[in-house]
């Protein structure tokens, strides 16, 4: 459980880090005994020092593509080795789940993988860097005091997490997925790698991408599987995209293979009939696992806790208890199906065709402010959530479109429905969904996979046309054409629902007194953020029609204990 | 009184900052001002029987009495429509002279129109759009785009005639819907009855019929239109109360539903599933609506 840090005129001692290198003005260090999980290492090479976390999915295909550094062995010797001949753009190929920063031909180099599954946070001061992979950790520098940053907090109500290079604390930057920072005595530069590529061949007929992306997809789950003799998990939903990551490595494993599913007791949404079907006919080692309203009060704060930055999606106390079940069962590798999605035609996609059919304005910001909207989160609420002086702290910042901007603004990319896809995977993949499992899975000791995101199954979503992706109204066409023989049909035939949540059903029993209390309660009035009356008509359940109070709710729940955690320096 | 229907009814409409027509906002005034002078009425015919009671000393009857008076008064058809627009008008000018423009108006409405020429990006019509929601009126068409209803809902929002390029989106999906929103009259009904004859497209025609307008007490027009005038009723599929309520010349208007509620109900047609605008009804309330109709 080892989390790491660099500086550059400041000592990763500050933050209470391990120096492995001192050499002013860089710092290497380590964080050891981290609660929060993670498997930061020390290496160095050739004059060349790295901390860092890295997972290679293709390990020998990296060391063959080696012309200097043939002899290194271990995943973080050749990627530094990589590093070291080919530059940043050696991200580009070096499929992985990786964030590291590197002491190489006089200046800091951070980085982060393409896809964006681990994460890198820094921040400056006065000429001073210091940079980690824990926010926990790296807000206990003392130059820079943790505050609250207005931009971060509009930006987490509007999209339920913190996208793009904000946080939620004034000062602290995230390094983008695929982008390489160089720290120098000039100071800071930036450059972005891996950008998606459209083909520029296309085939007429949809065959020749589907066995391309069935050959893609088992490359990938085969890559994402431990050794064979290690039994490995699955978070199946049954919905398609769990489903086949499920069926190609119970194809594929010869241990064990265990799927998990989630069960909010009598009454409650329930999932179990499909994913249930897909076990079946998989053969898996099915678990459910049932979730305790009880145990949603008990491990909240512990999950937001592990979380460098929140996120407002009910399902995030449930993931974690699903990752504690699979610990408990010894596993060490949990797969999961994130990245369907938002890489082959997402839910988000039809609503934004027809906001762009429908537009009237010509200015390129009402388009981002319509993706705001098609989040159906709180953009539209600020004015009213907000009290008048947050809400003035708010708008003196930078507007939330130049989050936005360069994926939906005009780019390199020429069909619109890849510009969509491109938002949703820089922005929730590398911003939500892979932190997310990738912490709380790391936590209970074990390494979160998302098959999905890997950059080889991404680089083949943007080459498919964007008509076999949403093809006429189904959503998901290729990836489902891709791996048909392997599923029920039921699977395949069924439409997107998403995982119901009963969190009004929480809020109104065990969850109660505790939400009211970090609602309402002496301190969330005296952060004087939000307008007590807009939380109680949330409570009495009015809102917008077609909004959901319930998951309103439970995004200003989570960033109050959050902001008590992160911000107040609760202990939890 | 005036003034303070008019702020009344603006947070009635601009509710969670929803965006409404000055045709809603006209209605949602005129249920302001006609309720309160109708608690004025019924108190006064309530006060009759109580004090008639008092005479005769026998006070329990002069409740009963009032409750029954009331009662009565309630069961008079469908409310009307008593407030002019030109009244309205002066409030109105009157309101933006002290407050500015009221918050949320539509003052400047932009009806869905054809879209001509190249699309913004160059695949915008390659995919199917499952639904489309055709408004017989084209402010209400142009509220539900300001309230994102396309966005939020995924369907288009179309005046008649619905654009080729429309058509052909809904022509690629698998079990297209077109919804139809309409007034409760004549021609309303009338325009959604030929609407399957021009597309090709199931429909689904969600209101207003007039059972909505006198479930939701909306405020209805009468219309000089005879009856004798009318096409067939039978081929609307209305009941006889219905029929009746046609005949008796009554007409009312998308724009007399409340923004919210009529967004909201939309959201249960389009989600859900649901059929028409009309809202659940609890159980109590549907034996009271029965038996208040067997009353009545």
């Amino acid at each position: 459980m080892t989390r790491f840090c660099a500086g550059w005129g400041a000592s990763v001692t500050e933050i209470g880090g391990v120096e492995q290198v001192a050499a002013s003005p860089l710092s290497l260090g380590l964080l050891p005994g981290t609660p929060s999980g993670g498997a930061g290492r020390y290496t160095q090479l050739d004059g060349a020092h790295m901390v860092g976390e890295v997972t290679l999915f293709d390990l020998p295909g990296a060391r063959a593509s080696l012309r200097r550094y043939t002899d290194v062995r271990t995943a973080a010797e050749v990627f530094l080795a990589a590093f070291m001949e080919q530059g940043p753009r050696a991200l580009e190929h070096l499929p992985g789940a990786y964030a590291a920063a590197i002491w190489h031909a006089g200046a800091l180099w951070l980085l982060r993988d393409v896809a964006g599954a681990c994460t890198m946070f820094y921040a400056h001061t006065g000429g001073t860097w210091l940079a980690s992979d824990s926010l926990y950790d790296l807000r206990s520098w003392a130059a820079c005091p943790p505050r609250l940053d207005y931009r971060g907090l509009a930006a987490f109500l509007a999209f339920a997490y913190v996208p793009g290079a904000d946080t939620l604390l004034a000062g602290y930057r995230e390094v983008l997925p695929g982008e390489v920072l160089r720290i120098d005595a000039d100071g800071l530069s930036a450059q972005r790698v891996g950008l998606p590529q459209e083909a520029r061949a296309v085939a007429q007929s949809p065959e020749p991408h589907i066995t391309a992306l069935r050959a893609d997809l088992e490359t990938a789950v085969r890559s994402a599987l431990p050794d064979d003799d290690i039994p490995v998990g699955v978070t199946l939903s049954g919905g398609v995209d769990s489903s086949l990551v499920t069926a190609l490595a119970a194809r594929m494993h010869t241990a064990p293979v265990h799927t998990y599913s989630l069960d909010f007791g009598p009454g409650k949404p329930d999932e179990s009939a499909f994913s249930g079907l897909v076990a079946a006919h998989c053969g898996t080692q099915h678990h459910i696992v049932r979730i305790r309203e009880r145990d949603i009060r008990r491990y909240f704060a512990d999950t937001l806790r592990l979380l460098d930055a929140p996120v407002g999606d009910p399902l995030t106390v449930p993931n974690f208890i699903l990752a504690r079940a699979a610990a408990g069962d010894g596993l060490s590798v949990l797969l999961n199906g994130e990245g369907g999605d938002p890489l082959f035609g997402g839910p988000k996609n039809i609503p934004m065709l027809l906001y762009e059919y429908h537009r009237t304005e010509a200015a390129p910001a009402d388009r981002y402010r319509a993706y705001l909207r098609a989040y159906r989160k709180c953009y539209e609420d600020l004015p009213f959530l907000l009290t008048p002086d947050a809400w003035r702290a708010v708008q003196a910042t930078a507007p939330l479109d130049d989050i936005i901007a360069p994926y939906l603004g005009p780019n390199h990319l020429t069909q619109y429905v890849n510009k969509l896809m491109w938002a949703n995977t820089a922005l929730k993949g590398a911003h939500h969904i892979l932190p997310k499992v990738g912490r709380l899975v790391a936590a209970q000791g074990m390494q979160a996979r998302s098959p999905l995101f890997d950059p080889r199954i991404m680089a083949r979503a943007f080459a498919i046309p964007p008509e076999y992706k949403l093809h006429g109204e189904v959503e998901k066409w290729a990836l489902k054409q891709a791996v048909a023989d392997v599923l029920p049909p039921p699977i395949i035939a069924r439409p997107k629902s998403g995982m119901r949540v009963p969190v009004r059903h929480w809020l109104n029993g065990v969850l109660r007194h505790m939400a009211h209390e970090l609602l309402l309660g002496r301190r969330a009035r005296a952060r004087g953020l939000f307008q007590p009356q807009m939380l109680r008509a949330w409570l009495r359940d009015e809102t917008r029609p077609g909004d959901n109070a319930g998951v309103k709710l439970w995004l200003v729940l989570s960033l109050e204990m959050w902001l008590r955690i992160y911000l107040d320096g609760d202990d939890v | 009184m005036t003034e303070r229907a008019l702020q009344t009814a603006i947070r009635e409409c601009n509710t969670h900052g929803i965006r409404y027509t000055e045709r809603q906002l006209f209605y949602a005034y005129a249920g302001q001002r006609q309720q309160t002078s109708q608690v004025w009425r019924r108190g006064l015919v309530g006060l009759v029987p109580i004090v008639a009671a008092q005479m005769l000393r026998r006070p329990a009857w002069g409740i009963l009495g009032a409750m029954v008076v009331v009662g009565a008064n309630r069961l008079q058809g469908a409310p009307r429509l008593r407030i002019s627009p030109d009244e309205f008008e002066r409030q109105r000018a009157a309101y933006v002279r002290h407050h500015g423009p009221p918050s949320g108006l539509l003052d400047d409405l932009t009806p869905p129109q054809p879209h001509h020429g190249p699309p913004s990006e160059p695949d915008l019509r390659d995919y199917a759009i499952p639904a489309a929601l055709i408004c017989q009126d084209a402010d209400i068409a142009a509220m539900l785009l300001a309230n994102d209803m396309h966005v939020r809902f995924a369907c288009a929002v179309v005046t008649d005639p619905i654009p080729p390029e429309v058509l052909a989106m809904l022509a690629r999906a698998d079990e297209p819907r077109l919804y139809a929103l309409h007034d409760a009259s004549l021609e309303g009904l009338e325009w959604a009855y030929q609407l399957p004859a021009k597309y090709d497209v199931p429909l689904v025609a969600v209101g207003l019929r007039p059972a909505h307008a006198q479930r939701l007490q909306l405020l209805c027009q009468t219309s000089v239109a005879s009856p004798a005038d009318a096409p067939t009723w039978h081929t609307y599929y209305l009941s006889s109360a219905e029929r009746t309520w046609l005949e008796a010349g009554y007409r009312a208007e998308l724009a007399a539903v409340p923004p919210g509620d009529l967004l909201a109900q939309l959201e249960r047609v389009l989600t859900r599933g649901a059929v028409s605008l009309l809202p659940r009804e609890g159980r109590l309330a549907k034996i009271t609506r029965l038996l208040l109709g067997k009353l009545g």
